[in-house]
């Protein structure tokens, strides 16, 4: 089995897996954003390495990556930085395919790794596509993400391929602008159940605790992105804005646990 | 997946959201690309709507004052719409309505390829959604009102750069929303796969015609076919026919902008590296990170940092060339043709005719060069009177 899911089962847990866009609102603060993280229940954050063209992404992620490049966030930032975080928990890096192809795959693969990443995603890089990243491979867990629209056969293809867990799109749409399909998910996980043992995260457009906790009643947790990110835009100004994240990382958590 | 690719170029890169439909989409193509009866109807609207076959002009003062080769004009200026966009989406919308769908989106930059889709919705019945970059909406408002007369709605676009790459990034999202109901007319021959396939073969009509009169005109093969090239879809279009002759030399004209050496152009094969944007592996204007540039060229047809992956391959089999002219080649050339052939040109096909003109006056008078005049120049005239006004 492959470490990160390793990691993840270990937990024996709904599990709760927040997306920070890498850099934002600034280099200091993102580190004590994860932290925090860390501290208040997450399994493993995701990280966003932005890309100035991401069409998977809504308008959230979109405004905090054009931010974040803004400011200078380049990849081997994004290693400077994090070989100076230590966390307890794993950090999987999500970005779009030609960051990853312009580092160099297997220089990505191996630099991240050496600073606590241990799974990848790239959201735009269907399995097809991984011909490209071969050079990852047992480096970072391949997580693949699964959608609503793929076929059931193209499902259980990509449940069986996946490393670390199945990124599960829960609706027709981009990050943080989705409405969760819920009949299509559930005869998604069934699909993965009934023919894999593998993990099963469900993604985009997850808003709020109550809503991750009746998602988490059937899969193994949550992924929740532009809700978390939204609040820090919208409150970034205000004194207690880390407090308030801290309260809305909580707030997950103990939805999740109380699903469990 | 060896179809997705020309060489090493193409291919389908995109959220998994996407992935179904693009097959199904594949599927409905191939299925409609061999019916006779799809095809037959295509060709009436082309024929009894678009005005083709488009004529083959002979610019005989033009040739005469440069004093070199014949050159050929390939006119699809007088396409239905002032250019050779309506050939694809005419194609496409089509398409789309065999395929149930009841909404089209599209992206544009200047406008042409907006303004072709729209047209093609309002003769076919289907509702119509472009989406065009704010920078864009706001220098070219005479096509967005064109377009809303023909019954389509704009949307502009605020995120990235607000120009045709972010208006191609929310047409992804919009369609990644509404896959169901939707079908997204690329305007080029960029994208995943089928894209720069299906806009290939929408397109082949120009090189078609063009090599049967050509032929007729000249009892043989030019020796030199240009085209501008942006996504490079009239460069392909007209490239087709002629490439299997290796006798006839191929030549894409990229914008050069200001120059090379300024940065300030939208050479994606002349200045670019290899790598993937909107859903295809090609050769790209981005920095070492990865992160797509901004391009510059006076031509928004042309203001693009990626190019259609037939063109990438084309370029490193070697069996097509690339070269640039700046916005003040393209700028001559399209006064010269103006004053000498009494047709104003769009400032993207004035770079392939710009090229035309730098060769021409060192080629034996045998000497035969075919331009692919993409487009007409109405829609350019005002940028061209600000430019020259400048200079003066």
């Amino acid at each position: 089995m492959d470490p990160l899911r390793e990691a993840l089962e270990k937990k024996k847990r709904k599990l709760f897996v927040p997306y920070l866009t890498f850099g934002y609102p600034d280099v200091s603060s993102f580190c004590t954003l994860l932290r925090i993280c860390e501290e208040e229940g997450a399994d493993a954050v995701e990280v966003g390495i932005p890309h100035s063209d991401p069409v998977a992404d809504g308008p959230v992620i979109q405004t905090t990556s054009f931010a974040a490049l803004k400011q200078g966030v380049t990849p081997p930032l994004v290693v400077e930085v994090m070989a100076g975080v230590s966390l307890s928990i794993p950090l999987i890096a999500m970005t779009y395919g030609n960051i990853v192809l312009q580092y160099g795959v297997g220089r990505f693969a191996r630099d991240f790794r050496e600073v606590g990443f241990r799974g990848l995603i790239v959201a735009d890089f269907p399995l097809e596509a991984w011909d490209f990243l071969k050079e990852a491979q047992g480096l970072l867990s391949r997580i693949l993400l699964a959608s609503v629209t793929s076929p059931l056969e193209r499902v259980r293809r990509i449940a069986e391929v996946s490393e670390g867990f199945v990124y599960l799109v829960s609706g027709k749409g981009v990050t943080g602008k989705t409405e969760v399909d819920f009949s299509a998910l559930k005869e998604r996980v069934a699909c993965i159940r009934r023919h894999t043992s593998a993990l099963v995260l469900p993604g985009f457009g997850i808003h709020n605790p109550r809503q991750a906790a009746t998602l988490a009643e059937y899969t193994d947790g949550v992924i929740v992105g532009s809700a978390l990110l939204e609040y820090i835009i919208r409150n970034r100004d205000t004194a207690t804005w880390m407090e308030g994240f801290a309260a809305l990382v909580r707030s997950y958590r103990r939805a999740l646990d109380g699903a469990a | 997946m060896e179809k997705w690719f020309f060489g090493e170029f193409g291919g389908r890169f995109v959220p998994e959201t996407l992935v179904h439909p693009l097959e199904e989409l594949e599927e409905a193509y191939e299925y409609y690309r061999n019916d006779p009866e799809f095809q037959e109807e295509l060709k009436l609207y082309l024929t009894t709507y678009a005005g083709r076959p488009t004529p083959l002009t002979y610019a005989a003062r033009l040739s005469r004052e440069l004093g070199g080769a014949r050159i050929y004009l390939k006119r699809e200026d007088l396409n239905h719409t002032g250019s050779h966009k309506l050939n694809n989406t005419l194609g496409q919308v089509l398409l789309a309505k065999k395929m149930g769908k009841k909404r089209v989106i599209a992206e544009t930059g200047a406008g042409q390829h907006g303004v072709a889709t729209a047209t093609a919705c309002a003769l076919l019945g289907l509702e119509c959604q472009v989406y065009m970059g704010a920078v864009d909406v706001e220098r070219q408002k005479l096509n967005v009102f064109r377009m809303q007369v023909l019954g389509a709605q704009v949307i502009p676009v605020y995120s990235g750069s607000q120009t045709l790459k972010d208006a191609i990034n929310e047409a992804l999202r919009d369609w990644v929303r509404n896959v169901d109901t939707t079908h997204y007319v690329i305007g080029s021959v960029v994208g995943p796969h089928p894209y720069p396939t299906m806009v290939r073969d929408f397109q082949s009509v120009i090189g078609r015609e063009a090599k049967e009169q050509f032929l007729e005109r000249e009892g043989r093969l030019p020796d030199y076919v240009i085209a501008c090239v942006g996504g490079g879809s009239n460069a392909i279009g007209i490239f087709s026919a002629f490439l299997p002759y290796g006798d006839v030399r191929l030549v894409g004209v990229e914008a050069g902008g200001l120059g090379l050496e300024t940065g300030k152009h939208a050479a994606s094969i002349g200045r670019g590296r290899k790598g993937v944007l909107h859903g295809s592996m090609s050769l790209l204007l981005q920095d070492e990170f990865g992160q797509i540039q901004e391009t510059h060229s006076i031509a928004a047809g042309l203001d693009y940092p990626g190019v259609g992956p037939e063109h990438a391959f084309l370029a490193k089999t070697g069996r097509a060339q690339y070269v640039t002219a700046t916005d003040e080649e393209a700028q001559e050339a399209f006064c010269l043709l103006a004053r000498t052939e009494g047709i104003i040109p769009a400032l993207e096909s004035a770079h392939a005719l710009a090229y035309a003109v730098k060769i021409a006056p060192s080629l034996p008078r045998e000497a035969t060069v075919l331009v692919c005049l993409s487009g007409r120049g109405d829609k350019d005239v005002e940028v061209v009177m600000r430019s020259l006004a400048k200079e003066a």
